[in-house]
């Protein structure tokens, strides 16, 4: 491989790592809060809202994320909403992966004991502390291994990004591939997505130590 | 004084009527204990107390704090001894965290778990979490107290050390409610024994009368008495 030929696509690639990055930090940013929000709603008594939110995450889950991109991209236009790419994309991948979240969240609150709940009651606690201060703790722990998982697979599917042209780190490696005729731009792509699957690893396999205090 | 007054309580768990009304009252200082066969209702009961079920029918009496003590513990596994007394104080009460702790410390003191302060709830024995269990239901400063069964999941050698701290709560006049089926404690430790089978109380008196030589059949037979 030659050294100087990487180092001089390396820049453009990288710009791509900048698109990617900011990808993923609206994507996990946004939709850990709404996952929340969603599965404590699947949780409560109230059957409309636990429809609505089946029928959510059973069409989110239930069709690829690439047509969801091109949806939202081409097809909500018709209907007179029109993004730019890069909105299309967070708007999509936030849905997206608060789907996932939202179904992790869920099983984590309910594989927390109903006792937990009881005790806190019988002291005094409502709901939100409850909630807050007993349950949610809890179920974080129980939460980690999945939501690494997800946390690592979202690394992947930014590069879905390209099929909108959107200049992440594929797309860049693609340009680069097609203008020079030489495929060493996607050894650099799959170098840059194995350092951020790296550091993702290491910081959910601390997260998992943080939280091992107990059992 | 009357602490809790409960008239006519009924509750049904779909076909299953496991409450037929009930009707008694505690007063202030007194240690009542419930006794009767599995299914009976008891816990269902105490649960109706503290409003952990709803009663369909009835009404309960009662303006004091009221503390419970559960048969498995639910001690909060993610938080240390301490915390798990000073969560409730500083979250509903609104007490300084400082005040919490130095109240809580006197609580474990009283309980003989001054040690295990920083310990979770993994690390300790079943006896030991019981009496955390007991040591945090004080911390909110009840005035009456529950006990479902707070024996029932312990290994028989450490059943002694929790019924020692209830003992010593009776001899403080902490009014308390416990279904037990240690018929010494009933016997040495209780004003009043309830019997309840069936949904309804089919006796409450002082222990000597229901423990020893009843007439009923039933709980003579509860109580292997016609061996
Ligand atoms: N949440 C519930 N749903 C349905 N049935 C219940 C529920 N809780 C208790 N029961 C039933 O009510 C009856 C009385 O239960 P319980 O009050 O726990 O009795 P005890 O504590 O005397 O053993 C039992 O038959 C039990 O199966
Ligand atoms: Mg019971």
């Amino acid at each position: 491989m030659d050294v100087s030929y990487v180092t001089s696509i390396i820049g453009f690639i990288l710009q791509g790592t900048g698109i990617t990055m900011k990808v993923y930090v609206v994507t996990i940013v946004c939709s850990i809060p709404l996952g929340i929000l969603f599965a404590l709603g699947k949780l409560c008594p109230f059957r409309p809202l636990q429809y609505l939110l089946a029928a959510y995450t059973w069409v989110f889950r239930g069709t690829p994320l690439l047509l969801q991109l091109f949806f939202a991209y081409y097809g909500l236009p018709v209907f007179g909403i029109e993004f730019q790419p890069l909105m299309a994309a967070y708007v999509t991948f936030v849905l997206n992966y608060a789907a996932y979240f939202t179904e992790i969240f869920r099983a984590g609150i309910q594989s927390i004991e109903v006792g937990q709940y009881e005790a806190s009651k019988a002291l005094g606690m409502n709901y939100l502390q409850t909630m807050r201060r007993i349950i949610l703790p809890q179920a974080t722990k129980v939460i980690l291994p999945p939501m690494g998982n997800e946390a690592i697979n979202l690394v992947k599917d930014t590069a879905l990004c390209a099929a909108l042209s959107i200049p992440e780190i594929l797309r860049n490696a693609k340009v680069t591939v097609a203008r020079d005729f030489s495929i060493e731009a996607y050894f650099v792509a799959a170098v840059l997505y194995l350092l951020l699957t790296f550091v993702i690893i290491r910081v959910f396999r601390e997260l998992e130590k943080r939280y091992g205090y107990y059992n | 004084m009357e602490i809790i007054r409960i008239e006519n309580i009924h509750k049904r768990f779909g076909d299953l009527e496991v409450l037929k009304g009930i009707d008694f009252v505690a007063n202030k200082g007194e240690v009542i204990t419930i006794i009767g066969s599995s299914g009976s209702g008891k816990s269902t009961l105490l649960r109706c107390m503290n409003h952990l079920e709803k009663a369909d029918q009835g009404r309960i009496h009662c303006d004091c704090r009221i503390g419970m003590v559960f048969q498995n513990f639910n001690l909060f596994p993610h938080k240390s001894v301490i915390e798990n007394l000073i969560e409730a104080p500083i979250i509903v009460k609104k007490i300084p965290r400082q005040q919490a702790i130095e109240f809580s410390m006197g609580l474990l003191a009283k309980v003989g778990l001054t040690d295990k302060r920083d310990a979770y709830p993994c690390q300790l024995s079943g006896g030991q979490k019981q009496r955390v269990a007991i040591a945090r239901a004080l911390a909110m400063e009840p005035q009456l107290m529950l006990f479902d069964e707070p024996t029932s999941a312990l290994d028989p050698q450490l059943i002694g050390e929790v019924l020692q701290v209830m003992k010593k709560l009776a001899e403080e006049h902490m009014t308390m409610i416990v279904v037990t089926h240690e018929m010494n404690f009933a016997r040495e430790v209780s004003d009043r024994v309830i019997y309840m089978d069936n949904g309804v109380i089919v006796v409450d008196g002082p222990p000597e009368e229901v423990l020893v030589d009843p007439k009923i059949p039933e709980l003579r037979t509860f109580l292997n008495l016609d061996r």
